[in-house]
């Protein structure tokens, strides 16, 4: 069953007088439960890629349609409910916000998603220890280290059992012990709730828990090898 | 563009909001002093201009007994050095009109073309020529004092008829007010007629009993004692007449309470350019560290931020000069029609907006300065160090159950305690000068209410010639009376500590019971003499001091037994025997009369009209509503203030809350990536605003009330004393409305986060 499926996509970006063609006329088609790794070099439109599909960023032309949704036919209102519901986003800088404890930040998430306070907790709970941080639920971001963070990140975005999580440079700053433990926990939700991953990394030795891993190149995706 | 300077305008250039709202701040400060500095300037230069065009007089002298004019003539023609006279007859009449009855007073003139001395300015119509004929004061149009209209006048019981050819404006009346003697120019319905002066003798059977001289400043006492002879009642020199007082006190307002506020206001703007050049400069610290480390002196670096400087600077100060223009202009026309007819003159005056930009500059500059000096005397390595801090205030676990959004509203507010203090503060004060005007008008109206009440007399009857004391008790008791209080009523000058003022001077036994006297010092003793606080004040004088007071060339001594409040009056009050030197102990000019009902007013001011020798009455009732009606429009000019503050509290909060929103634009891009429905969001915001706006409200009572007060010193100074009070309902008012202007300040945080773009802010915000 395909959840994502894109079709001849352009999108590019003014820089002054000059427009850059990021992506173009790239086309792509995940099935629900799939776990891809997107790679290219920098620049060649993997972030872009990612925003277009979590509906923060609008194509030029082409066919965009996630979990059987039109984006380019949704309001702002509506993609905001899409990403609430169905989107599971994890920031390469993992934009925690600051004034939230960590296991407050996993609840954000969870807002007008679960029903009932004790609920909502106790999920975020249950995911932050997942990432291993059930004893850094009290706090604040800035009282953690950049690992930390990134985990609270990817637990906010886990917690939400999406149907499709958009991670960038997911495990850019863990170790390999907790990069493994990371992505075995991303291969248990794939398997056990059938979420579908979409990542874009530098990092080769995440092939291994891929399904699939495409190129970005000249704006056209291809199947890596 | 040097790279350095390109780059430093960028980055300010991205705060472009916050930096108009900053200006805009910076203006509003500038705009208050030039408008008090300037409207000082155009208030005396329009006086000025006017006395001079007219030929103002130097000395008003009064006779209390009419006198003829031969006589009069034959005193001042042997007096040297008088420049001009004019003799003139002068009577307090009834206008008729339209079944009503309004105060009025007749000049009779020798030639109403006269330009020498008191020129009349024709406004409309032309000057009498003949008899029957007649010219009235500008501005009582409505009641049909006009050109071209038969009117009807009663006098000392005879009826003067004129056709009215003309209108014209005079400086001895820009405003026409029944109570003469009042400090405050009371507002009603007051006719002035200049009519022939022979004709008007002829009607009523009097010679003259005013006199204008115009004479040289050092040489005025000399002509006052040259008539001896005459029986003078009233003397006042030009700067004590009404006219002058009235337009001093209203260039001494401008010149104090205005720059005043923009003190206040500029310390609300540099508060503002400080804490946002702080925030940019501090978050800068690392690049300027670079710039150091690639060889750039701290001399340039710091020219690069200072030019960003002066450029707000100007911005705010050309609108600031604007402003301050069109608010001069508003100003002054509400002013002149509170006060009359009188052409205001716009003179050509750079000091005030020289100082104005001298003021500005400065703020602007040393506020801008000091954070760009702090980080420039770091060394290179602490410059690269340097990390802006960003510190949580935990708000305890007793919120965590509520919505994640509220509690991020609710931290948020509290992330940068120094810095949230210090917003509180402003917008607070800025609240506080808002409600101060609350407070000011309160107080001063409530006072003045106060001080009406202790008037315990129903009517007041002036008479047009002294009389016996024991024939104005006898003449004046009626059934409906329950008592009459002779006094003599005199004009003249107070010396005492060194300084000389004009003076109403009561002579009266019985005063005491014409009004609960609220004493200031000393006691209510007549045989010596109770004078007024604001006379106290003017001249340096306090009890016991030795004082002189003169009427004509007639003088007395005595000592200050008591200081009274009174915000009507500059009097002296003495009993009879004590005044003696000044007039004839057994004479009285008038009496105060009380009724047992005060239902009887208008039946017995009729009465009392219509008797022989009753050249007035005045309605006690009447006064009050004449105060009614100058703080009627007094009010309108405070509440207006009061708004405009509160919008200066409001452009204060939304530059300071849009500050921090910007600072989390990619907070509010994450909340949009989770999904994070906008009333939420919104919610969250409001949260933090309604806080902000409830402490900075709160806060801005006791600031009101600390305004208020040091407002009421520079009033006292230059208008009247009145005790601050701060009535549960203004407080009231300060905090509702200065909550509801700061909630309102969230429409634009509101806005800027509604338009943001997700993408674009994540990306940049995630480079840097």
């Amino acid at each position: 069953m395909t959840l994502v499926e894109i079709g001849d996509l352009h999108k590019s970006y003014m820089t002054g007088d000059e427009t850059t063609h990021v992506l173009r006329g790239t086309d792509l088609c995940l099935k629900k439960g799939e776990m891809v790794m997107v790679m290219g070099p920098s620049g060649s439109g993997k972030t872009t890629l990612l925003n277009l599909l979590g509906g923060i960023d609008s194509p030029d032309s082409g066919v965009l349609v996630v979990d059987g949704l039109r984006l380019s036919e949704l309001g702002r209102k509506e993609l905001n409910r899409f990403r609430r519901e169905r989107i599971g986003f994890i920031f390469q800088f993992y934009n925690l916000i600051p004034t939230l404890t960590a296991i407050e930040n996993v609840e954000l998430g969870l807002e007008n998603l679960v029903q009932g306070r004790k609920e909502s907790r106790k999920r975020a709970g249950k995911y932050l220890a997942m990432v291993g941080l059930s004893d850094k639920g009290g706090n604040y971001p800035q009282e953690l280290s950049g690992g930390e963070q990134q985990r609270v990140a990817i637990a906010r975005a886990l917690a939400k059992e999406p149907a499709l999580v958009l991670a960038d440079e997911p495990t850019g700053n863990l170790d390999e012990e907790r990069e493994g433990s990371i992505m075995n926990i991303m291969k248990e939700l794939q398997n056990k709730l059938g979420m579908t991953f979409l990542i874009v990394s530098h990092n080769t030795r995440l092939r291994k828990y891929m399904d699939r891993t495409l190129l970005l190149r000249h704006g056209k995706l291809r199947e890596g090898s | 563009m040097k790279p350095i300077t390109k780059s430093v305008v960028r980055k300010l250039l991205k705060m472009k909001w916050r930096m108009m709202a900053i200006s805009l701040v910076v203006s509003l400060a500038m705009a208050m002093f030039v408008t008090g500095l300037y409207s000082a300037v155009i208030f005396d230069h329009s006086m000025e201009t006017f006395i001079e065009e007219t030929n103002f007089p130097d000395v008003f002298i009064r006779l209390s007994e009419p006198v003829d004019q031969s006589i009069a003539r034959d005193a001042l023609e042997n007096t040297s050095n008088i420049r001009s006279y004019s003799l003139r007859l002068k009577l307090d009449s009834i206008f008729h009109h339209g079944g009503e009855e309004y105060p009025a007073v007749i000049i009779g003139t020798e030639d109403p073309k006269r330009e020498d001395i008191s020129k009349l300015l024709l406004k409309d119509g032309a000057l009498f020529s003949r008899e029957g004929e007649g010219v009235v004061v500008s501005g009582m149009e409505d009641i049909g004092a006009k050109e071209g209209e038969r009117s009807r006048f009663t006098t000392l019981g005879v009826e003067v008829n004129v056709t009215v050819t003309g209108t014209v404006q005079t400086a001895e009346y820009i405003f026409a007010s029944p109570i003469e003697d009042a400090m405050l120019p009371l507002p009603g319905n007051f006719v002035v007629l200049f009519m022939d002066l022979g004709e008007l003798q002829e009607s009523t059977g009097l010679g003259i009993n005013d006199i204008i001289v115009k004479v040289d400043k050092d040489k005025r006492e000399g002509v006052v004692d040259s008539l001896g002879t005459l029986s003078v009642s009233e003397v006042v020199y030009q700067e004590d007449h009404p006219s002058v007082v009235f337009m001093e006190m209203g260039a001494g307002k401008m010149r104090n309470m205005f720059p005043l506020f923009s003190v206040i206001f500029m310390v609300v703007g540099v508060i503002s350019i400080f804490m946002t050049f702080y925030r940019v400069v501090m978050n800068d610290s690392r690049y300027i560290g670079v710039l150091m480390a690639l060889g750039y002196s701290r001399f340039k670096i710091a020219l690069a931020y200072l030019n960003f400087g002066v450029v707000l600077a100007t911005v705010g100060s050309l609108v600031g000069l604007l402003l301050g223009f069109l608010f001069t202009m508003g100003i002054m026309s509400y002013t002149i029609t509170m006060i009359g007819d009188i052409r205001v003159a716009y003179p050509v005056a750079p000091i005030p907006f020289v100082l104005g930009l001298i003021f500005s500059y400065g703020s602007v500059l040393v506020s801008v300065g000091i954070p760009i000096i702090v980080i420039t005397r770091k060394t290179v390595r602490q410059a690269l160090d340097h990390k802006p801090k960003t510190r949580i205030l935990t708000v305890g676990t007793a919120f965590s159950g509520i919505k994640k959004t509220r509690l991020m509203g609710l931290r948020n507010t509290f992330r940068n305690p120094a810095r949230t203090a210090l917003t509180v503060f402003v917008i607070g004060m800025s609240v506080g000068i808002a409600g101060s005007w609350i407070v000011v008008a309160d107080s001063a109206w409530g006072y003045m209410q106060e001080q009406v009440d202790q008037d315990t007399w129903d009517l007041r009857v002036d008479l047009s010639r002294p009389i016996p004391r024991e024939n104005v008790t006898g003449r004046f008791e009626m059934e409906e009376t329950e008592y009459v209080i002779p006094f003599s009523y005199m004009a003249g000058q107070i010396i005492g500590g060194g300084n000389s003022e004009n003076v109403n001077i009561v002579a009266s036994d019985g005063i005491l019971e014409t009004r609960d006297f609220e004493l200031e010092s000393g006691s209510l003793d007549l045989s010596r003499s109770v004078i007024t606080n604001k006379l106290a004040t003017e001249l340096g004088i306090s009890v016991g001091d030795r004082i002189t007071i003169r009427v004509g060339p007639k003088e007395m001594n005595t000592t200050v037994g008591g200081v009274v409040y009174d915000i009507l009056m500059q009097a002296v009050y003495v009993d009879g025997r004590t005044a003696s030197p000044l007039t004839n102990e057994s004479n009285a000019t008038g009496a105060y009369i009380k009724l047992h009902d005060k239902k009887y007013t208008e039946t017995v001011a009729e009465e009392l009209e219509d008797e022989e020798g009753v050249s007035k009455v005045t309605i006690q009732d009447d006064i009050i509503r004449s105060m009614d009606e100058t703080f009627g429009s007094a009010m309108g000019l405070l509440y207006f203030f009061f708004v405009i503050c509160l919008v200066i509290a409001m452009v204060i909060a939304a530059s300071a809350i849009i500050i921090s929103t910007m600072e989390r634009d990619l907070e509010f891009a994450t909340l949009e990536t989770l999904g994070i429905p906008k009333g939420q969001v919104i919610g969250s915001m409001l949260i933090e605003i309604g806080i902000l706006g409830i402490i900075s409200a709160l806060l801005g009572v006791p600031f009101a009330y600390l305004f208020g007060k040091l407002f009421a010193v520079v009033m006292e100074d230059i208008l009247y004393y009145f005790p601050v009070f701060f009535a549960f309902s203004a407080m009231l008012m300060t905090f509702f409305f200065g909550f509801l202007f700061v909630l309102a300040s969230s429409i634009f945080p509101i806005r800027y986060t509604s338009k943001l773009d997700i993408e674009r802010t994540i990306r940049e915000r995630t480079a840097n």
